[in-house]
């Protein structure tokens, strides 16, 4: 006969711990605090009070910050994760970690701030059907007899 | 041979199953098909709906091959052939290589290698069939009701804002098709990490399922994005959110990033499982143990890890920062190590094994054959400079068809060709099959290696005609030439094994006397896939070249 | 042997399962797979989001301004509740006391109810406002203190986008939640023998309720970037 799972009330198998109620109430109670925190946070100009360049990063820091505690706090308590087997953990973590490698995305718009690069403009140029610069084909910008130096590629390149 | 601890136990009254009846005769009404939650017969449901896909994604593909037969593009109006480049694109991409190897051949042997009685999900099993019968629906839908022409990348802003073909409708498809392959990957994680037999320790396990296990991991990483991506399009399309509009703000290049995240990876996902088939054919036709077997299980761990890192070395040419292209350039590179692993290893399982040519060791050997070409022409698009003049011409087309076709194709039918016997408990004709293994090696040959030298050359991807440069037709014609024997090979086998389900002789429970739970079972095995209690005692691939020489020699003379 | 429980009249072990624990433990894993996929799903979309709004700080600081933080405030506590009761539920599926499961799966779904009214109160006063993006777009430009109206129109296709992925999720959510409730009405045994089902229905409905943990102070609670000047909402 199969087990029942409430004849495994006190073992040790995943998920099969009943908790009391005050543990739900405590966690909702945090959770709420969280919340409120959250709100409050944003109200705080930390601009005049930090930094006036970092101000606005540290309110969206500190943001997503109670936001991911409250999500542990949701994962762990809620959705049982504290007592589950050690598959169960590795799987409930297993999105939440790979999210960083999805927001590595993030570096080429970081990089893309320090392009171009000056020397790239310092070379010699030769004349090229392509135009390297957006908008450049556009006729009316350009007179006729008049040196098209936007469809310009470095020498070097040939 | 004792893998098993053979114990008959009762209480198999669940499946109602005589001892004479296998899965294919247990039930005969099309509703005991079509509602089936045997992962048995949900994979012949697969197999019979991804060759009808091939068929559709191969018409289009020669369709592809003889407008270029001639340099004028003559045959066709332009937009005519880039729906019909869609066509095979997403057809062939979307239906059946992401489909076939883990659907078909992972869903039939999965629960049989680990000793289950199905998939942990069987219904879900076959929701993800229906949601891909959906899918293809879709995407048919939209392919023969006027076409799509964006390929089948689906780039933003042309995809989001400018072409007038049945976008939404395909994406709609592959949206679908991405759940389908988001179900799959689940339930083959669960079932490899919950539902193996006792004994059945994870450095046990067949190759075959730890191929398998990474491709349920990068189903289930890697799917959603794009599935939402493409949502996202569908929404601009439809709704008028801005989410890639350039014109407002947006940045088109994030769709490719987003779409790369993916699509990079799904390679692996068409690929892992072939390399998971070929590890098994490998040790079984070399009547070895697989050498190096911790490293092969691990290599596939790399790759589908380090997959996910590469994204980037297919937008080159996008706007994306120079800095980034080198870290992507740098990590693709890397990423060659782990698949040379695997290479390096059948190779040298192979290496004084008394290798046996039947018919799926000759598949298995042209797919080494060609996955290494493939493979090594990867670091030249790897490698940042040299890729901005090969970026979109036939070298790039070549490269992927290489690794794909050549890879993915004949790890599908390399797996059909070993399995078949388990499958449908019917021998085909062996002598066949081994020319017409040698039929697609030459023709796949024929086809791609000319696109290298063409593209190198210079010849873009994606041109329906190639007026300027006359000079490149000797190569499309040989290309083409290639391309009908690959087609013809492709029928060949469709002709013998629906023969052979008819009039083929009929196959004993191991035929190629080959190791693994599977082979333990009835040909075809019973709807409950074992009648006695599986107890896995020995290492897996515990071949014993002395005692089996005798045996090796009659599978030869027995098959030539 | 396990084969017992395989009758007709006690179903809830299924047949490729050896026991309970395995199958229990098969669901719990299975559905996290099911969710790793939709954390994946919305990372995607938070992703674009981040890189929009680090681009255009200001102009989305003054879109946002048309979102009332504090009906997105009720709606947070809202979830946040039925997440609550959603928890106790599952712990009154283990004590097997039907009244209490009911009771409960009654309160969430009012709570979700409610969730989606307020969400239509928003998007309608949006629409009214000539908000929604594409054609129709056309706000009151002196509400934007001159911020580029294009990257206002990026913010609310984000908006709309997100938050309608988030309530169609809400939206199956009251749907399942439904189903469970009807087969505990009904008192059908997979779920009364067996408190995995209400648990799996309750893991997903705590995701719902993460994925507002973050839209809510990403969409409603932006500091402003304007330095100096920052912080406070209204």
């Amino acid at each position: 006969m199969a087990k029942s799972p409430l004849s495994a009330v006190h073992d040790d198998h995943g998920g099969h711990h009943i908790h009391n109620n005050s543990m739900y109430v405590k966690t909702a109670l945090t959770l709420a605090g969280f919340m409120i925190l959250t709100i409050a946070a944003a109200q705080i100009d930390f601009g005049h009070m930090i930094s006036k360049q970092y101000g606005y990063w540290i309110n969206n820091l500190i943001a997503v910050l109670i936001a991911v505690v409250k999500t542990y706090i949701v994962v762990l308590y809620f959705m049982h994760v504290k007592w589950a087997s050690s598959l169960g953990k590795l799987f409930a973590l297993l999105g939440f970690f790979f999210i960083p490698v999805l927001f590595s995305v993030w570096t080429d718009f970081y990089f893309r701030q320090h392009e171009p690069v000056a020397h790239w403009y310092n070379n010699d140029y030769v004349e090229s059907a392509t135009p390297r610069i957006i908008g450049a084909t556009d006729g009316a910008k350009i007179a006729p007899g008049e040196e098209n130096t936007q469809n310009r590629i470095p020498k070097s390149v040939w | 041979m004792s893998t098993t601890v053979k114990t008959e136990v009762g209480g198999m009254e669940h499946f109602h199953t005589k001892p004479e009846l296998n899965y294919l005769t247990n039930g005969h009404s099309i509703r005991s098909w079509l509602l089936t939650e045997d992962h048995k017969r949900i994979a012949m449901l697969y197999l019979i709906s991804v060759s009808f896909f091939f068929l559709i994604g191969g018409l289009a593909a020669a369709g592809v091959r003889y407008e270029l037969m001639s340099p004028a593009g003559n045959m066709m109006e332009s937009e005519t052939y880039n729906k019909l480049f869609t066509a095979h694109g997403a057809v062939m991409v979307f239906l059946f290589l992401l489909v076939a190897v883990p659907a078909v051949l992972g869903n039939f042997l999965i629960p049989l290698m680990i000793g289950a009685r199905d998939l942990a999900f069987p219904r879900l099993n076959l929701l993800s069939w229906y949601l891909y019968m959906a899918a293809g629906t879709c995407i048919m839908l939209a392919t023969l009701g006027g076409g799509v022409d964006t390929g089948w990348t689906f780039y933003t802003p042309y995809s989001s804002m400018y072409s007038n073909s049945n976008v939404s409708l395909t994406l709609l498809g592959v949206f679908l098709g991405g759940f389908s392959s988001i179900t799959t990957g689940m339930n083959f994680i669960v079932t490899i990490h919950k539902m193996r037999a006792p004994g059945m320790t994870w450095f046990r396990l067949p190759l075959f399922i730890w191929g398998h296990y990474a491709t349920g991991v990068i189903m289930l990483l890697g799917t959603p994005v794009v599935a939402i991506t493409l949502l996202c399009v569908i929404f601009e399309r439809t709704f008028q959110l801005p989410i890639y509009s350039p014109e407002l703000g947006g940045d088109p290049v994030l769709f490719q990033h987003m779409f790369w995240f993916y699509s990079h990876p799904a390679v692996y996902i068409m690929i892992l499982p072939a390399f998971g088939v070929i590890s098994e054919i490998m040790t079984a036709f070399s009547r070895k143990r697989v050498f190096g077997y911790h490293m092969i299980a691990f290599s596939s761990l790399a790759i589908a890890f380090l997959g996910f890192l590469v994204w980037g070395h297919h937008m080159f040419v996008s706007s994306q920062s120079m800095y980034q292209s080198v870290i992507f350039s740098l990590l693709t590179f890397l990423l060659a190590v782990p698949s040379a692993i695997k290479v390096w290893n059948w190779t040298a399982t192979m290496y004084k094994g008394n290798v046996v040519l039947a018919s799926p060791m000759i598949y298995g050997i042209g797919f080494q054959g060609l996955f290494l070409v493939g493979g090594l022409t990867g670091p030249f698009l790897a490698s940042y400079g040299n890729d901005i003049h090969l970026t979109a011409t036939y070298f790039v087309v070549a490269h992927f068809h290489y690794v794909m076709v050549g890879g993915s194709i004949m790890g599908f039918l390399a797996g059909i060709h070993f399995w078949w016997p388990k499958m449908t408990g019917r021998l085909y004709n062996e002598s066949v099959a081994k020319w017409n293994g040698l039929l697609v090696f030459v023709g796949f040959n024929l086809t791609f290696f000319p696109q290298f030298i063409v593209g190198w050359m210079g010849m873009p991807r994606r041109y329906h005609y190639y007026y300027f440069a006359p000079e490149f037709q000797p190569y499309h014609i040989m290309s083409t030439l290639g391309a009908s024997f690959l087609g013809i090979g492709f029928v060949i086998p469709v002709i013998y094994m629906v023969h052979s389900l008819f009039k083929g002789e009929r196959a004993t429970d191991n035929p190629w006397n080959a190791h693994g739970l599977e082979w333990n079972t009835s040909s075809p095995p019973p709807t409950e896939n074992f009648r006695y209690k599986v107890i896995v005692t020995d290492d897996v691939y515990d071949y014993d070249p002395v005692a089996e020489h005798e045996n090796d020699m009659q599978l030869a003379g027995g098959k030539a | 042997m396990s084969h017992a429980a395989h009758g007709d009249e006690f179903n809830v072990l299924k047949f490729q399962y050896e026991d309970m624990d395995q199958q229990n433990d098969s669901y719990i894993v299975g559905m996290w797979t099911f969710l790793v996929t939709e954390v994946m799903f919305f990372g995607m979309l938070f992703l674009t989001y981040s890189l929009y709004r680090a681009n255009y700080q200001n102009d989305w600081f003054t879109a946002h301004e048309q979102l009332d933080w504090k009906l997105g405030g009720i709606n947070t506590a809202n979830l946040l509740f039925s997440s609550f009761l959603m928890a106790t539920a599952v712990r009154q599926a283990q004590l097997k006391d039907r009244k209490g499961v009911l009771l409960r799966l009654a309160g969430v779904l009012a709570c979700a109810f409610g969730f989606l009214v307020i969400k239509y109160v928003e998007y309608s006063g949006k629409y009214e406002h000539h908000l929604f993006p594409g054609p129709g777009f056309a706000p009151d430009v002196t509400h934007f203190h001159g911020a580029n109206l294009d990257h206002v129109q990026l913010f609310f296709g984000l908006y709309f986008a997100m938050t309608g992925l988030h309530g169609v999720h809400v939206l199956v959510g009251i749907l399942v939640i439904g189903a469970l409730g009807l087969m505990w009405f009904k008192g059908k045994k997979i779920v009364t023998e067996d408190y995995v089902p209400t648990e799996l229905v309750g893991l997903y409905w705590h995701f719902v309720d993460i994925v507002w943990i973050f839209l809510y102070p990403l969409f409603y609670l932006m500091p402003n970037p304007s330095v100096g000047s920052g912080g406070g909402n209204h």
